[in-house]
């Protein structure tokens, strides 16, 4: 018996354990300077937020946190200053209006959204109740799978001013989806940063499994340099938002 | 005169055949079963001749590169030096850009700033001034050539032309644009606060918000709100030579005079013209449609070459899922 205890145990001895350590540390970004680590993108990002404040305004008017709404889609702002001189979407959204999201889901503008979280987005706001805030301001949305209503969600993602309503549908969904309060406070920041960048629609704790994992990153290819999402968002919001 | 007639229906019958003929068609290539466009790492490279193409597929053992119809593969895994960096195709929109652009340069090198207090501007070692001030110094894309603003010791407004022409002007410059040869220019003329004898409460908004445009030939034309006819209204085209073209709301103006509908849902970027604006080209996410009603589908490329000096549009397409064709339809 305890040949077997130490057959199971040993795998556990203080120099693995300090290995287990130390490695479940480095899946963890808590505490990084995270705008040295990303240096001029970081400060790109923030600088299309102060020189675009009208995107905060047109947020807050949805009756959505618009501190908390930044600092989710932070992370988007600085790969898309990462990569915009890499990528060209044109190609891309012609062959989404023409085939569909089989054939191309790919992330459109600052804030990276997809096509297929757009048609998330537009088909469970069809289904939310009318009495909810900034509903009413919203006309449905066409969910029909054909060329013409795909062009017009491409044309609308590549509208800046329709990010910030996505971004705040989003929210809205999110609060309605989850039970928050509409000011929501700032520890479940972490949860819907996870929500974004996961999708919203997986269950709470494939969102909040994802928010533990390290897997945002700025090139065109996922390679060794990855980030926690959340903690970047949270990050953010420490250094700007937190009053 | 039945012979004239008979040359007269040839020439023009000529004309809208070698107009309206349909596009030419080539196969680049074609995806075999199994395969699919890896779509983000797809850059659609082109050369010079707009033919060569790199694209990312995955097969039912790994990933390939096509570049130019050479197949590679099968890798593993996608790495980033297996890609080609994406360039963006600058003639994917067929506005002329680098209108005038300064940005960058060091005027030093061509300002000088005289003992007494004036300004003069030294080009290529000729020297123009003294000026009492200058307002503004603007290069076309190769820098032969400059337009600048100046305030003379009279304090009236005139603009220098590096080419010696000096003239009169009543408002502030805010913008030269540029024809793509750099021969032409346009003057983008505002309000301008800094002149003499104006009252500041006689200053209506409308005065405020209006501009006119003086060509390089001298001819003016305005006002124009700038509230709706902002800076991007107005440009020129890759394709036009010196034609310049305005925006009002639907309505497009061809050097200033009344020409056509904006065609619906394009912007400046999707009008392609013939060089003498007879014919043209829309383009937008499902269609490529000409001015003779030649459609080409879903081009997910769009590139500009001359050939004999003329205008040619490429359009790549994937059709039926697998085919990657090329069109080429003069413009």
């Amino acid at each position: 018996m305890k040949k077997i205890l130490t057959y199971i145990l040993k795998p556990f001895s203080k120099i693995n354990i300090v290995l287990l350590l130390i490695l479940a540390s480095s899946c963890s970004d808590k505490g990084k300077e995270f705008k040295a680590v990303f240096g001029q993108k970081y400060i790109d990002a923030e600088k299309y937020l102060e020189n675009n404040k009208w995107i905060k305004d047109t947020i807050a008017s949805y009756g959505v946190n618009p501190d908390l709404a930044i600092s989710v889609i932070f992370p988007e702002l600085i790969r898309y200053s990462a990569i915009k001189d890499l990528v060209e979407t044109h190609s891309l959204e012609v062959l989404y209006t023409q085939y569909g999201s089989k054939y191309a889901d790919f992330s459109i503008g600052r804030f990276q959204m997809k096509p297929s979280f757009a048609v998330h987005l537009e088909n469970d706001w069809n289904l939310l109740s009318l009495n909810l805030h900034f509903k009413g301001k919203t006309e449905s949305f066409n969910l029909s799978d054909n060329p013409q209503s795909r062009m017009q969600r491409i044309m609308r993602l590549k509208d800046e001013k329709w990010q910030a309503k996505y971004l705040a549908m989003f929210f809205t969904l999110v609060y309605a989806k989850y039970k928050m309060g509409l000011n929501s406070p700032e520890q479940e920041l972490s949860f819907i940063a996870s929500a974004y960048n996961t999708g919203y629609w997986y269950d709470s704790a494939t969102i909040e499994r994802m928010r533990k994992q390290n897997y945002f990153y700025t090139g065109l290819i996922k390679g060794n340099e990855v980030y926690n999402y959340s903690e970047i968002s949270e990050y953010y919001y420490k250094k700007n938002c937190r009053k | 005169m039945k012979n004239y007639l008979l040359a007269f229906t040839s020439v023009l019958l000529f004309s809208v055949i070698s107009y309206s003929q349909t596009p030419s068609k080539e196969n680049l290539y074609t995806l075999q079963s199994g395969e699919s466009m890896v779509y983000g790492e797809n850059c659609f490279n082109f050369s010079d001749n707009g033919k060569e193409i790199f694209i990312v597929i995955h097969g039912n053992d790994g990933y390939y590169t096509i570049n130019n119809g050479v197949r590679k593969g099968p890798f593993k895994e996608m790495n980033e030096s297996l890609l080609k960096p994406c360039n963006q195709n600058s003639s994917s929109c067929s506005v002329f850009e680098p209108n005038g652009n300064s940005e960058g340069i060091s005027f030093d090198e061509y300002l000088k700033t005289n003992d007494d207090g004036t300004s003069s501007i030294v080009f290529k070692g000729k020297e123009y001034g003294p000026f009492m001030a200058l307002q503004s110094f603007q290069f076309n894309s190769s820098k032969s050539f400059f337009v600048a603003s100046a305030i003379e010791k009279d304090m009236s407004k005139k603009l220098i032309v590096s080419t010696g022409k000096v003239v009169p002007i009543d408002g502030m410059v805010s913008r030269v644009y540029f024809s793509p040869d750099g021969s032409q220019y346009l003057i983008k003329l505002g309000f301008d606060y800094t002149a003499q004898n104006i009252d500041p409460t006689k200053i209506n908004m409308d005065q405020l918000m209006s501009f006119s445009l003086v060509t390089s030939e001298g001819n003016k034309f305005g006002p124009f709100n700038s509230e709706k006819i902002t800076e991007s209204d107005i440009w020129y085209t890759q394709t036009t030579g010196n034609h310049w073209f305005l925006r009002n709301g639907d309505d497009l103006l061809l050097d200033g005079k009344p020409f056509m509908k904006m065609p619906e849902n394009a912007n400046r970027c999707d009008v392609w013209f013939s060089a003498d604006c007879k014919r043209y080209a829309v383009t937008s996410y499902d269609k490529v449609k000409f001015s003779d009603n030649t459609i080409v589908p879903y081009p997910i490329i769009t590139t500009l070459f001359y050939k004999d000096g003329k205008a040619y549009l490429r359009l790549i397409t994937l059709e039926n899922e697998k085919d990657i064709n090329l069109y080429t339809k003069a413009l």
